[in-house]
């Protein structure tokens, strides 16, 4: 066997990490060759030393059941997260609506002027905009406004 | 089907000794022991939607608990490493045996990252792939540390009885 693979089993046997079928081979084979089970008990005597200090007793203290009181304090963190974001889209929400009516209350008190413009002008300029533009809609009530205003004009006359 | 408080309650029960005694053995007192313990498993109930995709629960339990100890160790800025642990500050016993004293010398100069390694494998007895997972790195690095230990361990063991003979 070769000294790397067989120094890996000796490892993984010292940490009791061998598998039982490779475990009863690698004995056989210790049985015949004492140097390197002279090698295997070195290691496995390493790891008993290592292991005795490192497992050398804990403090205990019985730990009484908190997973009851862990799950609350979790759901206390969610509603307290969404209190939080509520509270913050109420105020965000108040703050809009305190600041769109004055713009509403100074539009009433002085409205856009509503142009004049030939409605052949006109017309090439509303087909000219975007179907859903603000301009559109202004110059399309500016013309209809216009329109209705002419013919109120006309009937007046008749 | 267990339901989730349910499945976590069956967790606190198998593991929250081991998981105390492993903390309690990093920690500088037992309260912030018991308060790590806590915040481990406050972390497992917010990653409660995680639970069923978990495969080797107890190795998952190690690196949440890990990471408590490192975040609690990096918030108090404390000279104190993670590695380092009960037995390197814990008083020396009465040496009955040369070899155990000679041993916990060789274990405070190995490597962290073999130290630690080592640790999880000696001391909680975790398997190869619940290392791997606890430490997150490929089980073949888990067996090349531990591999490398065991050799440091041992040649500094067999060291002072070269000289000697």
């Amino acid at each position: 066997m070769k000294p790397d693979i067989l120094e890996r089993l000796l490892m993984d046997r010292a940490l009791k990490r061998l598998d039982p079928d490779t475990e009863v081979l690698l004995a056989d084979y210790l049985a015949n060759d004492p140097a390197v089970a002279t090698q295997a008990r070195e290691l496995q005597e390493t790891v008993r030393l290592a292991a005795e200090i490192m497992r050398s007793p804990a403090p205990t203290v019985e730990m009484p059941n908190q997973i009851h009181r862990l799950v609350w304090r979790h759901r206390a963190e969610q509603v307290f997260a969404l209190a939080a974001s509520f509270v913050v889209g109420v105020g965000l929400t108040a703050l809009v609506i305190h600041a769109n009516p004055r713009r509403e209350n100074m539009a009433a008190v002085n409205p856009p002027p509503i142009a004049k413009i030939q409605p052949a002008l006109v017309k090439s300029r509303i087909e000219s905009l975007p179907f859903w533009s603000n301009q559109r809609m202004y110059l399309l009530a500016s013309a209809t406004e216009q329109s209705r205003s002419k013919s109120d004009a006309n009937s007046k006359e008749n | 089907m267990q339901s989730e408080p349910g499945l976590i309650e069956q967790l606190y029960r198998q593991h929250s000794g081991e998981l105390y005694s492993y903390l309690a053995r990093r920690c500088p007192d037992t309260a912030t022991a018991g308060d790590l313990l806590q915040e481990t498993f406050l972390q497992v109930v917010r990653q409660t939607d995680q639970l069923p995709a978990v495969t080797m629960p107890r190795a998952w339990l190690f690196g949440i608990a890990r990471h408590m100890l490192a975040r609690h160790y990096r918030r108090q800025r404390d000279p104190l490493p993670v590695a380092q642990t009960w037995y390197e500050s814990a008083p020396e016993p009465a040496a009955k045996d040369d070899r155990l004293a000679a041993m916990r010398e060789a274990i405070r100069s190995l490597p962290t990252e073999l130290r630690d390694t080592l640790e999880l494998r000696l001391e909680q007895e975790l398997s190869y792939e619940e290392i791997a997972h606890v430490l997150d790195i490929p089980i073949g690095t888990v067996r090349s540390r531990l591999h490398n230990a065991v050799r440091q361990l041992r040649g500094t063991m067999t060291k002072p009885e070269e000289t000697n003979s």
